[in-house]
């Protein structure tokens, strides 16, 4: 929105009329040499209108338009912007997914399962507001991405690079886990939850998922769990851009038990997404149980555009000035 | 008194090719006068013609001095106004080119820097805080977080390798870390680590451009001036194309610069306890107990004096020009 510091230095328009007539329209204006047209005796004169008058009209206006633009910038113009300053800190979320070969099973139409997370994750950080979002993916090993930030435009770059099995092909659930534990800890949050998705049986890492449950419980961590495929056996097939190796294999039932128990350890919940559609389900679900009082203030902002209007000023009195100098050649 | 935008003083310099064609201009209008308004006339048009001719050209340069003046946008004097922001957001803009190896400080520059932001993260643990790294290129590593763990973990592994495009692009890196800030209602400053070894101009314009968003870029100089010989795998020394050894100097001349340019300051390596106090003492705030609220100092732009007297000039010339003198000109 558009506003003005001292209003009223645009009073100064109401001499604006008096100056032009001055300038063009008095009869007995200056600058001018007066012939006398009586030496013709009374045989009628007419006066040409020669085309250049038209430049001068036109250099004329741009000089006015100059000199209403410098009265705009004495009025303080500066456009107001109104932010949402945020007085309490909301939740921190660390988001663990899956990167493992089996998250490439083309259940989750019209991807995979891996695109599909991607997809509701991103859509789920647009729905937060205040709450730092974070992000670990895990399969042999596990691997901070993102720190809880509000800065959801990286978490989202973050989330476009991502591929499957950069830390290898087995499931290190418990690893997952204990990273994003550790990256919750010391967080000042009141709120501090781990939603994390997977689609396989914790088969490696020094921590196993039971551990690293209660290891996060102990720091006030909830833990929500998402089991994501169908249960029974389904054939998946990833092909490494970089490498171009096709790796298949077979897709088996996910712990849903140990989902259950990690969960049920650090106060969260279990959920079972099928099919694309409930994982958004799910995720719509964790964002309207996890709110937080938020408090707020707006605050103005003001930024000053006098300096454009006086640039305009400038460069139109110039223009108009060497035209009518250069161009049509005016004594004054 | 400071003046913010002093680069927009150099139009002052376009006032000589005015002064020069208004003599020419002058010149041929006196003969054009003698064409039209005719010999008989001539002397009493000529005499008016001269003195407004000067009144006319000195009431249009002065709304030319005065109008660049504006732009200038001159300080002086405070005001109090309201400052909502509260905590701090740091970025730390570190630079990974090789020269960082040079250890003219022990054991490396790149260590010592890195011991100096270890050292802040602890004085400064209520902040959040942000990296980013420059060699050829920068890159944002994390975003601003409360998490410093994952900024402690990241400097037990940061090297030159990081980046593989060589170079010391310390204007990119700026350009990265003002990009990472959001709109948070925080105070905003960047630390900035480097040996300043960097061939790019750009740097003061990107310097200017956080002043101008009223972020502080606090520099602190990784290395000395007399230089070092730059140990390349802990074996090798770094060599030019004749196989001499290359040292490596801080140029602390430039980071200096920066530092005044954005309102920040300067500091060695070995000061790194005074960079909190720096960061603390950007806020001058002042507490306003009985409204409950915080009210800062701010300095106030005289813009409107000096474009007020533009536009008074401009009319005098105006006037000046359209007055007709002795009922002749």
């Amino acid at each position: 929105m558009w506003s003005l510091e001292h209003p009223f230095s645009l009073l100064l328009f109401l001499i604006l009329p008096f100056l032009i007539y001055f300038v063009h329209f008095r009869k007995k204006r200056g600058g001018v040499i007066l012939f006398n047209f009586n030496i013709w005796k009374n045989r009628k004169y007419f006066r040409k209108i020669h085309p250049g008058r038209i430049f001068n009209v036109f250099f004329w206006v741009i000089f006015w338009c100059g000199f209403c633009s410098y009265i705009i910038a004495l009025g303080g113009p500066h456009m107001i912007e109104k932010e949402r300053i945020y007085l309490t800190k909301g939740i921190d979320i660390i988001i663990v997914l899956d990167e493992s070969g089996s998250m490439s099973t083309p259940d989750f139409e019209p991807g995979n399962r891996f695109e599909s997370a991607k997809r509701v994750i991103n859509q789920f950080t647009h729905s937060r507001e205040n709450d730092q979002i974070g992000l670990v993916t895990f399969s042999s090993d596990a691997i901070l991405r993102v720190p809880p930030t509000l800065d959801y435009t990286m978490l989202e770059e973050q989330l476009q690079n991502l591929t499957l099995m950069e830390l290898g092909e087995e499931t290190a659930i418990g690893m997952g886990i204990a990273v994003a534990a550790l990256h919750l800890k010391s967080s000042r949050a009141l709120n501090k939850i781990i939603i994390l998705i997977t689609d396989g049986v914790n088969n490696t890492g020094r921590v196993t998922p039971e551990q690293a449950a209660l290891l996060a419980s102990r720091t006030g961590i909830r833990i929500y769990t998402i089991g994501i495929g169908r249960t029974s056996d389904s054939e998946w097939t990833y092909k490494d851009l970089d490498t171009g190796i096709q790796i298949t294999g077979l897709s088996g039932e996910f712990d849903e038990y140990m989902l259950m128990k990690i969960a049920q350890v650090s106060g969260g919940k279990y959920f079972y997404a099928g099919n694309p559609r409930s994982l958004n389900s799910i995720f719509e679900e964790i964002d309207s149980v996890e709110k937080t009082e938020k408090r707020f203030r707006i605050n103005v902002k003001r930024i000053p555009y006098h300096e454009l209007f006086i640039l305009v000023g400038l460069l139109c009195i110039f223009t108009s000035y060497l035209g009518r100098r250069l161009l049509l050649k005016e004594i004054f | 008194m400071i003046i913010e935008k002093a680069e927009y003083l150099w139009f002052l310099l376009l006032i000589i090719p005015l002064a020069f064609h208004y003599y020419l201009s002058f010149s041929s209008g006196k003969k054009d006068l003698l064409h039209i308004g005719g010999k008989w006339r001539f002397e009493s048009l000529y005499n008016i013609y001269m003195v407004k001719y000067f009144f006319i050209f000195l009431f249009f340069v002065l709304s030319f001095i005065f109008s660049i003046l504006a732009l200038s946008d001159f300080k002086w004097g405070e005001k109090l106004v309201e400052d909502y922001r509260s905590g701090y957001d740091i970025i730390i803009c570190l630079d990974v080119s090789v020269s960082m190896q040079a250890d003219d400080i022990v054991p490396t520059r790149l260590k010592g820097a890195v011991e100096v932001i270890n050292r802040l993260m602890e004085d400064m643990w209520n902040s959040k805080f942000g990296v980013v790294i420059f060699k050829g290129k920068a890159v944002r590593i994390w975003p601003l977080t409360d998490d410093l763990e994952a900024i402690k973990l990241f400097l037990n592994t940061v090297s030159p390798d990081l980046i593989t495009i060589p170079g010391t692009n310390i204007q990119e890196g700026l350009a990265v870390a003002l990009n990472t800030f959001g709109k948070s209602g925080r105070y905003q400053v960047i630390v900035l680590l480097t040996d300043g070894e960097s061939p790019d101009n750009n740097i003061i314009k990107e310097a200017k451009k956080a002043a101008s968003r009223g972020i502080p870029v606090i520099s602190v100089a990784c290395g000395t001036e007399k230089g070092s010989r730059i140990l390349l795998d802990g074996r090798r020394f770094v060599t030019n194309s004749k196989g001499e050894k290359v040292v490596s100097k801080a140029n602390k001349q430039l980071l200096k610069l920066i530092s005044s340019v954005s309102n920040g300051k300067f500091f060695e390596l070995y000061e790194s306890g005074k960079i909190k106090d720096e960061i603390l003492s950007i806020v001058t705030r002042i507490e306003d107990e009985n409204l409950d609220r915080s009210l800062k100092l701010e300095k106030i732009s005289g813009y409107r004096l000096f474009l007020g007297f533009t536009i008074c000039f401009l009319i005098i010339a105006l006037i000046t020009r359209g007055f007709r003198w002795e009922n002749m000109f």
